[in-house]
């Protein structure tokens, strides 16, 4: 009897304990291929805009070149207009070429402009206009300890003040000098350039959480970054921050948003809205900060 | 002053209702027979019994507390039959001359007796009956059917029946109608149960021995239920043995239980307790794997006594602990921790004024609370969630004359809710700091209604039930006063068919806000406010009904049509940050249901059972999620069947087996990804794009259980007491179907390449249990 009951609860245990978890091959849904459209001015540098075509959702991972929608007409049109050309960087990190429309007019702070991409037949407009006022750092700083809705982080603070009288929106900016031996930080935390030999070479890295003056209009702002990559202490980077148009701003923080409900599994969906009409994307401006800067301290 | 207004206008409508009540005694000519219909074994009450007239055709049905008032034309030879499902009828021959009355005691009917004795008058309640989309489910039917771990429970019997569709593998909660599952009022004894489950729902919290009667109300809602859109289910615990002391017990592979009933004063007074406990945790702690610890444990007690004073006063005090307290750790990614209760007690008095009248005071008091924490992957969230409330009803019931039975009374609710939620990434130290629960602020609110129902008999063929009731809900700053209309119709085509409908406008005033992204309960009870506003419903339903070969056979077509207005959904990208108010993270919208439902039933002989298929469609349309478009419910599921059987082999042996069949239920996930390449670093480099909110389906669902009883009659102590015991042997789902219990995504690190993975929780399991009764 005695065996029985054993062999019964450790059946039992087994079953409720150990229940199943398998990889399912989930049917695709159907849908239409999608184009991705990102392009943010910067006054006084010329236009870069990252156009794509969408991956269903459970294929194998592509690289940004295989992505790449070639051959599209790209123009923005500001005090004169602008025909962008294929181009490309390489991105020393991850290895690998990202490709882009490139222009040739820099852009100028005041200016509208009208933005028309002509890919496979369907052509996509939007407007944008750069009136942002430069924001002003006031001081940095670092923390080893931070808590936020991202959890707990360590985390360099930029202290600014708003730009009074008007809706402002920001993001932060961290450009530095890295070699192979910098991992990624949080996400990106396996992996690291193995591609440069030891050689330094630049990144520049932008900040998820965008920050709103709602309701905080010309007061003292703050922002603790967790930066994409490791550091050591005494590196030295340089920090800015960039003062986004709307539409950046809503589009950047739908993908925060976006992305820590795909970290936190207790966190509801969030659903992408598109700023340009009939693809995904944004078309937008920011004017950034005089940078300052930044040594780690630990 | 626009509450004042709102509240004299309630008190007028009532006195107004209350002087057309008296205008029918008035009128009243004919002489009255009324009385308890009881077990005569057992002395517990007879609910739903029927008393029909043969000559008039006329008849009534007993009430909760086995009440019945029948009156009739002077007469100086009326015949009348009680009858009642599973106990041999009584036909009375009755001079009425004058007012009667008149207890009755019926007799359980023996296997021996059973094909001789049965009236085939009082298995028509399917055609006759003017409610439809009710069901009465009998419990000893439930313990004969195979069971999960072989504990027999009355709500996986639920799921099974037309309309109602199961939550998650294995679970009890049960989603009806399109509604979500805190659409559904369960009550025991009258108080309300928050949170009928143990284990994540893989029991219910009723003890099936210590229940007496469970009705499922999914459509044309008489007027003295309320307060939730979908159903109501009705659960009256036994009153307990008032002729002999009785001992009942099961000894099961998780759980053992218990249930001792017996007279305090033969005939006058009675008692049960019946409790259950498991003991899953301390017997399956030595076979677990390093580093994995659970505790799983589950207990509940019920208690009720009742006491009849005189003649026409009885008083019954009941009771109900239940609590669950779970843990699982394990290195894999999902570990959780859970406490939860529920407790209620209920006192009741019951009262006659003469023969017609009939009155129920309740005062009622009910906790639940449930306190979840767990982790997942980098992250955890946890929940509190807790509601106490204190609650007096008076409830008449008015029998004027053979074609009136009226029903009246008020309900008065003081809810206090706490609650609060928070979840984040898991702190570098790994101390997560848990809810301090002493420190949400409560929020108050009184929920009230008056209501009045008339059950009409206009003819033969055609009766009506006429209803109305006044709900309302009073919170800080914001009030709400509702009306609600019922109307039920039935007409008789012949003596084996007739057709129903139903109208029904019902309002809900506390909400579950449903999470899509967790896959544990997640019940967070909020009550409605100045943002969050009631939610209502509308529903409509046409069935018809027909009995074949002397009612054998039950057949039942309905189809539906329910709307529902202001449901609460989570805002995109909801976080719970400390919050015990979560009006602001809410999102509100509408739901809308239809379908056909179809029943065949064999409720006599050896072989019974039945069959329900539902087809059936729930959208919704919420103008802040799924960009302002339609899109199916979660468990919008296209096609249920369940078929359930049992078969008396032998006097000693009964089979039986359960099918159940369905389409998945909708899940979201996103369609594609696309680059970010300006800055994308701290994005993974990726984001997704979603089409549609519940675009997939989990797979097919499907399971095949069978249960074979073996029931021996012995007598102890030199044959002075009989004995019962019982072995009943189970196989949940026999060919061991892995039927999707939720579906997650998971990101390979190096890839970026997303994978699905399916979690399917009960694969077979054998059970068997031992009952014993003497």
């Amino acid at each position: 009897m005695n065996t029985i009951l054993k062999i019964t609860y450790l059946s039992l245990s087994f079953l409720l304990l150990f229940s199943c978890q398998k990889e399912v091959k989930v049917k695709q849904v159907p849908y239409d291929e999608q184009v991705s459209i990102e392009c943010i001015l910067y006054p006084g540098k010329v236009p870069q805009l990252f156009l794509s075509t969408s991956v269903a959702f459970f294929s194998s991972n592509v690289s940004p070149s295989q992505l790449f929608a070639r051959g599209a007409t790209v123009t923005i049109s500001g005090s004169s207009v602008d025909n962008l050309y294929m181009d490309s960087v390489f991105d020393n990190f991850q290895c690998r070429w990202v490709p882009f429309y490139k222009g040739s007019i820099p852009c100028e702070i005041g200016q509208t402009y009208n933005l028309s991409v002509t890919y496979n037949g369907k052509t996509y407009t939007s407007t944008t206009i750069i009136s942002q006022a430069k924001a002003t750092i006031n001081a940095t700083s670092f923390t080893a300890k931070f808590h936020d809705i991202y959890g707990e982080h360590e985390g360099v603070i930029i202290d600014f003040d708003d730009i009074a009288g008007s809706e402002n929106f920001y993001r932060f900016q961290m450009n530095r000098m890295i070699d192979s031996s910098v991992y990624g930080a949080s996400n990106l935390g396996l992996i690291h350039s193995t591609c440069t030999n030891g050689a330094k070479f630049y990144i520049s890295e932008f900040g998820r959480s965008v920050l709103f003056d709602k309701g905080i209009d010309g007061l003292a702002m703050q922002f603790v970054i967790e930066p994409a990559f490791k550091h050591k202490k005494d590196d030295s980077t340089y920090v800015f921050v960039q003062s986004l148009d709307k539409n950046s701003a809503e589009f950047y923080d739908n993908i925060d948003r976006q992305k820590l409900s795909q970290l936190n599994p207790f966190v509801e969906p969030v659903f992408l809205k598109t700023k340009i009409d009939g693809c995904i994307g944004v078309f937008g401006s920011a004017v950034v900060s005089d940078s300052v800067l930044f040594i780690y301290p630990e | 002053m626009y509450k004042i207004y709102n509240m004299k206008n309630q008190m007028y409508l009532f006195l107004f209702l209350l002087s057309f009540v008296i205008n029918y005694s008035v009128y009243s000519q004919n002489f009255t027979i009324s009385g308890y219909l009881k077990d005569a074994e057992t002395g517990e009450s007879l609910i739903g019994a029927k008393i029909y007239s043969v000559k008039t055709k006329t008849g009534a049905i007993a009430n909760n507390y086995g009440f019945y008032s029948l009156t009739l034309p002077m007469d100086d030879s009326t015949v009348i039959i009680y009858s009642y499902l599973g106990f041999t009828a009584q036909i009375k021959k009755i001079i009425l001359t004058e007012n009667i009355e008149l207890n009755v005691k019926l007799i359980p009917k023996t296997q021996e007796l059973s094909e001789i004795n049965i009236s085939s008058k009082r298995l028509d309640d399917n055609v006759q009956n003017i409610q439809m989309s009710v069901y009465d489910i009998p419990i000893q039917k439930i313990k004969e059917l195979p069971a999960l771990f072989g504990e027999t429970d009355v709500l996986k019997i639920i799921q099974l029946l037309p309309g109602v569709q199961s939550g998650n593998e294995g679970t009890t909660g049960f989603f009806v109608r399109g509604g979500n599952s805190d659409q559904n009022l369960v009550q025991l004894d009258e108080a309300v149960v928050y949170n009928p489950n143990h284990l994540f729902g893989l029991f219910s919290t009723f003890n099936t021995k210590a229940l007496n009667n469970v009705s499922l109300i999914k459509g044309g809602f008489p007027a003295q239920y309320g307060g939730r859109l979908s159903s109501i289910l009705d659960i009256t615990m036994k009153e307990g043995n008032n002729q002999k002391l009785k001992i009942d017990g099961g000894l099961g592979l998780i759980s053992s239980n218990i249930t001792i009933e017996g007279p305090i004063k033969k005939n006058k007074a009675s008692f049960i307790i019946s409790a259950r406990r498991t003991y899953l945790d301390l017997l399956i702690k030595p076979f677990l794997p390093k580093g994995i610890t659970t505790t799983y444990n589950f207990y509940d007690l019920n208690a009720k006594i009742n006491w009849q004073i005189s003649k026409r006063d009885r008083l019954f005090l009941s009771a109900f602990n239940g609590n669950d307290k779970a843990g699982y750790t394990a290195a894999s990614s999902i570990n959780y921790g859970i406490r939860f209760g529920n407790s209620t007690a209920t006192l009741r008095w019951n009262h006659l004024f003469g023969q017609k009248l009939f009155l129920n005071t309740s005062f009622i008091y009910n906790r639940y609370y449930l306190n979840l924490s767990t982790v997942q992957g980098k992250y955890y969230a946890q929940v509190y969630s807790g509601i106490n409330d204190v609650n007096g009803k008076t409830e008449f019931q008015y029998y004027p004359n053979s074609k009136h039975k009226i029903t009246f009374g008020a309900n008065y609710t003081y809810h206090t809710f706490v609650s609060s939620g928070k979840s984040a990434k898991i702190p570098k130290d790994l101390q997560i700091a848990n809810i301090k629960t002493n420190s949400i602020p409560p929020r108050y609110s009184s929920e009230m209604a008056l209501y009045f129902n008339d059950e009409i008999k206009v003819s033969n063929r055609t009766s009506l039930n006429l209803g109305i009731r006044t709900p309302s809900f009073i919170t800080k700053n914001a009030s709400y006063y509702r009306f609600e209309p019922r109307a039920a119709l039935k007409i008789s085509v012949d003596s084996t068919s007739s057709i129903k409908a139903a109208y029904s406008v019902m309002n809900q005033f506390l909400h579950i806000v449903p999470s899509s992204s967790a896959s544990l309960p997640f019940d967070l009870w909020t009550p409605s406010s100045q943002i969050t506003k009631p939610e209502r419903s509308e529903q409509l339903a046409v069935g018809y009904f027909r009995n074949f070969k002397e009612n054998k056979y039950e057949a039942s077509v309905e189809v539906y049509y329910k709307t529902m207005q202001n449901q609460v959904a989570f805002r995109e990208g909801t976080q719970l940050l400390d919050q015990t108010n979560i009006d602001s993270s809410l999102v509100f919208g509408k739901g809308w249901s239809y379908g056909a439902e179809f029943f065949l039933k064999k409720s006599s002989g050896k072989f019974t059972g039945w069959v329900s298929y539902t087809l059936s469609w729930t959208n919704q349309k919420f103008k802040d999620l799924n960009y302002g478009e339609v899109f199916p419910f979660k468990y919008d599921r296209r096609h249920v069947l369940s078929s359930v059987a049992t078969y008396e082999l032998s006097k000693k042996w009964t089979l039986s087996a359960v099918f159940v069949l369905s389409s998945g239920s909708a899940y979201t996930l996103p369609v594609a990804r696309i680059n970010v390449s300006d800055g994308g670093s701290l994005y993974d480099g990726v984001y997704y794009v979603y089409d549609k909110r519940n675009n997939y389906r989990l797979n097919l669902y499907h399971r095949l259980d069978v249960g074979a009883t073996y029931r021996k009659n012995k007598t102890l102590f030199k044959g002075k007491v009989p004995f019962v015991a019982e072995w009943v042997f189970s196989i949940y789902n026999v060919y061991s179907h892995r039927n999707p219990y939720f579906v997650y995504l998971t990101v390979d690190p190096l890839t970026q390449e997303p994978k699905a993975k399916q979690i399917s929780l009960l694969p077979i399991i054998p059970s068997v249990t031992y009952n014993f009764k003497f």
